[in-house]
C-alpha cells in the first residue's frame, strides 16, 4: 500500500527559500507515495498520514509548532517532522532525499 | 551555590592574576580603586539574583543539574529563556548605568555549547562532554567568565598564517600528551580583571592553513603566562578625585577592558573545546556574534533609560522641562531607545532550537539590533547634549565645590531652579557627560563587532534572490500563481480583456 505523506507548511511570512521546492523534490523522488496537505487544526488529516512533513521557511520552524498544536490531543504517532532550511544546493537536495528515505525505512 | 554581590567581590581575592596598569603591577584586584567601579557593576549581576523582585529574570534552572543558578551561567532552553536574557540586560543597564561585563562569557558558554555539539557530530570528537563538565563547574561555583574572541590581528589584509609575526592571532604552539600550549593576544577584553575564568574562541573564519588558529579553551584568569594590561579610558583618573566628576562613581563607564596576552599558556585537554577544526571556526564566531548582538538592544537601552532620566532631570533643574521642543527631544530619545528594544525582543522571540537542544536568537534580527545600536545611541546622546546645555562640559570640579574659598561662589552661580541643590545639578551634568560623551559611544559602535561585521551577516542572510523573484512576480516578469486563481485566467488574458472593455466603453 502506498505510504501516505501529509505535508504541513508554516505560514510563509518571510521564507528564506521557495518552500514549495521541498514538496516538488519529494514528489519527484517518491512517485509511489500518496501526498496530501494537512490544514491548520486538521486532526483527521494528521491521523491519516503515515509520515508528516513540516516545511518551514526559516529556522524558527513554525510548521513544527503548528503540527504540535494539532497533535496535542492526538494519541497516535506523528512519524517525523522535517524542517529544511535551504535547498539552494544539489547537496541539500541529496540530504533531503536521503533523510526522507531513512524515515520511510523506519516506518517499515 | 549562587554568590551575592559581596561574596563575588570576596571571591576575586582567591585569584592571583597578572595585571598591569599605568606602569605598575596590580597586587589586589578587589582593592584597586581604578577597578572598583567595574567590579561593582559586575557584582550587580550577582546581587540581583538574590532579590525577590528580580530573581525571576536573574535566575534559571540548570538543564544539567536541575539546580537554581544565576542566569549568566545558563544555557537557553527555550524562546522564553532568550527573551528573559534581554530583559535581564535592560534591567542591569538600568541598575548600573554602564556595562556589567558578564554577558560576554555568558554568550561564549552558549555558543560553545551549540558548536561543540556540532563539531563532535561531524568529527567524532568529545569536545561537547568536556565543555559540559566545564559548564557544570561554572554553574556550581557561579563563576564570571570573560569571553575572549577578538585577536589583535596585525595586518588586517592578511590571514592568520600569513602574518609576519605568527602570534598576532592566538594559536597552538605545542601539542602535548596532557594538553596544548597557546600563544597570542586578545584585545578589548571586557571585565577580564574581575573574571574568574577566560574562555577563548577564534575570531574569524579559518582555512586549512590556519588550523593551529582554530582553538578554543578555558583557563583560570590567573593561569601561568596569562598577562592582562588594563586599558585607559577618557577621564578615568577622575574616579580618584571624589564621587562627582566621573558621573557614575559607583559603576564606572563601559566595562574596563584589557589587552590579554597568552605568553605560552598551558591548557589541559579537558579544558580544550576546539583544536584544529577550522571548518567550525566561522560557525562558532557567528553563533557567538548572534548571541552578543542580541544583547545590545537590552543593555544599551537600560543605560539609555538612565540617560533619558538624567536629561529629563536636567531639563527640570534648568527650568525648561515644559518647553515643547524639550518634550519633543525627550520623546525622540525614548523612541530611539525603544526601537532598539524592539529589535532585541524580536530576535529573541524569533529564536529557534539548535541540534544541541539549546536555543539561539534569529541571526538576521540580532545583527539588525546591533547595527541600529551603532547609530541610535549617537543620536540620543546628541539630543541629551542638546537638552543639557553647555555646562555638560564646563562644570567646575568637585574639588572646587569642596574648596571653602570657591564653594559659595559655585553654589550661587551654578544654581538652577529654586528647590534644587546646586550639587545635585552638578551631579546630573556629570552623569550626562559620562553617558552621552564618554566611552559609551565607541563601545556602542565597536562592541560585539563593528558595523561592517553586521552588514556582512545581514547581506548574507538577506535572501536577495527571493526578493528579486517577489519583484519579478509583482512587475509581471514572472507568473503570478495567486493572481491567476483570483481572476480565473492568465495575466495576459486578463489585461487583454480589460483593455478591450475599456476601448469598447
Amino acid at each position: 500500500m502506498a505510504v501516505k505523506i501529509g505535508i504541513k507548511y508554516c505560514g510563509g511570512c518571510n521564507p528564506a527559500f521557495r518552500r514549495e521546492k521541498i514538496e516538488e523534490i519529494l514528489r519527484e523522488s517518491f512517485p509511489e507515495a500518496h501526498f496530501f496537505h494537512i490544514s491548520s487544526g486538521d486532526l483527521e488529516g494528521l491521523k491519516k498520514a503515515d509520515v508528516v512533513v513540516g516545511i518551514s521557511g526559516c529556522k524558527r520552524g513554525c510548521a513544527v509548532e503548528s503540527i504540535n498544536s494539532i497533535s496535542q490531543n492526538f494519541d497516535g504517532t506523528v512519524m517525523t517532522v522535517m524542517t529544511v532550511i535551504s535547498i539552494d544546493e544539489e547537496r541539500e537536495r541529496g540530504d533531503l532525499v536521503a533523510q526522507f528515505k531513512g524515515v520511510l525505512e523506519e516506518l517499515k | 551555590m549562587m554568590m551575592n554581590g559581596k561574596e563575588y567581590i570576596e571571591s576575586l581575592r582567591k585569584y592571583r592574576p597578572t595585571i598591569y596598569f599605568m606602569g605598575r603591577k596590580i597586587e589586589s584586584v578587589a582593592d584597586e580603586p581604578m577597578f572598583r567601579p567595574h567590579i561593582h557593576a559586575a557584582a550587580m549581576t550577582y546581587e540581583l539574583a538574590h532579590d525577590a523582585r528580580y530573581e525571576d529574570i536573574m535566575t534559571a534552572t540548570s538543564h544539567l543539574t536541575g539546580e537554581k543558578i544565576n542566569r549568566f551561567t545558563h544555557i537557553h532552553q527555550s524562546v522564553d529563556d532568550l527573551v528573559k536574557k534581554v530583559r535581564m540586560m535592560r534591567l542591569l543597564g538600568q541598575k548600573t548605568g554602564t556595562c556589567f561585563q558578564r554577558c560576554v562569557g555568558f554568550d561564549a558558554l552558549n555558543a560553545l555549547y551549540i558548536t561543540t555539539y556540532d563539531v563532535d557530530k561531524k568529527h567524532g570528537t568529545d569536545y561537547h562532554q568536556r565543555f559540559v563538565d566545564f559548564l557544570k563547574y561554572v554553574q556550581r561555583n557561579d563563576l564570571m567568565c570573560v569571553g575572549a574572541m577578538t585577536d589583535v590581528k596585525g595586518d588586517r589584509s592578511l590571514r592568520p598564517h600569513q602574518q609576519k609575526d605568527p602570534d598576532l592571532y592566538v594559536h597552538v604552539v605545542e601539542r602535548r600528551e596532557d594538553g596544548i600550549v597557546v600563544r597570542g593576544a586578545k584585545a578589548h577584553q571586557t571585565g577580564a580583571v574581575n573574571s574568574h575564568e577566560v574562555i577563548v574562541m577564534p575570531t574569524r573564519a579559518l582555512g586549512p592553513e590556519d588550523k593551529d588558529y582554530a582553538v578554543s579553551f578555558a583557563v583560570p584568569i590567573d593561569a601561568e603566562g596569562l598577562i592582562n594590561i588594563f586599558s585607559r579610558q577618557t577621564n578615568d583618573t577622575r574616579r580618584l578625585d571624589g564621587d562627582i566628576d566621573c558621573g557614575n562613581a559607583k559603576y564606572g563607564i563601559v566595562g574596563g577592558e584589557t589587552l590579554m596576552i597568552f605568553n605560552d599558556v598551558f591548557v589541559p585537554w579537558e579544558r580544550v573545546f576546539m583544536c584544529g577544526e577550522y571548518d567550525f571556526a566561522a560557525q562558532l564566531v557567528e553563533t557567538f556574534a548572534t548571541f552578543h548582538r542580541q544583547n545590545y538592544g537590552g543593555c544599551k537601552v537600560g543605560v539609555a533609560d538612565v540617560l533619558i532620566g538624567a536629561t529629563a532631570n536636567l531639563a527640570e533643574y534648568n527650568g525648561v522641562a515644559k518647553a515643547s521642543h524639550i518634550v519633543d527631544k525627550l520623546t525622540e530619545m525614548i523612541h530611539l531607545a525603544e526601537t532598539c528594544w524592539c529589535c532585541s525582543l524580536a530576535c529573541s522571540y524569533e529564536g529557534y532550537k539548535t541540534p544541541s537542544g539549546a536555543y539561539v536568537p534569529n541571526p538576521m534580527l540580532a545583527n539588525v539590533t546591533k547595527l541600529n545600536v551603532t547609530r541610535f545611541p549617537y543620536e540620543w546622546s546628541r539630543l541629551a547634549q542638546d537638552i543639557a546645555g553647555g555646562f555638560v562640559i564646563t562644570t567646575p570640579s568637585e574639588k572646587d565645590l569642596r574648596n571653602p574659598e570657591t564653594r559659595e561662589l559655585i553654589e550661587k552661580y551654578m544654581k538652577g531652579v529654586d528647590g534644587v541643590e546646586t550639587e545635585h545639578r552638578l551631579r546630573m551634568f556629570r552623569l550626562v557627560e559620562n553617558l552621552a560623551i564618554g566611552a559609551q559611544l565607541p563601545e556602542s559602535m565597536h562592541g560585539a563587532g563593528s558595523p561592517q561585521a553586521q552588514k556582512i551577516m545581514i547581506w548574507r542572510r538577506g535572501s536577495v534572490d527571493m526578493k528579486k523573484e517577489l519583484a519579478k512576480i509583482i512587475a509581471g516578469v514572472s507568473k503570478d500563481e495567486h493572481f491567476r486563481k483570483i481572476v480565473g485566467k492568465s495575466e495576459e488574458e486578463f489585461f487583454k480583456e480589460m483593455l478591450k472593455k475599456i476601448k469598447n466603453g
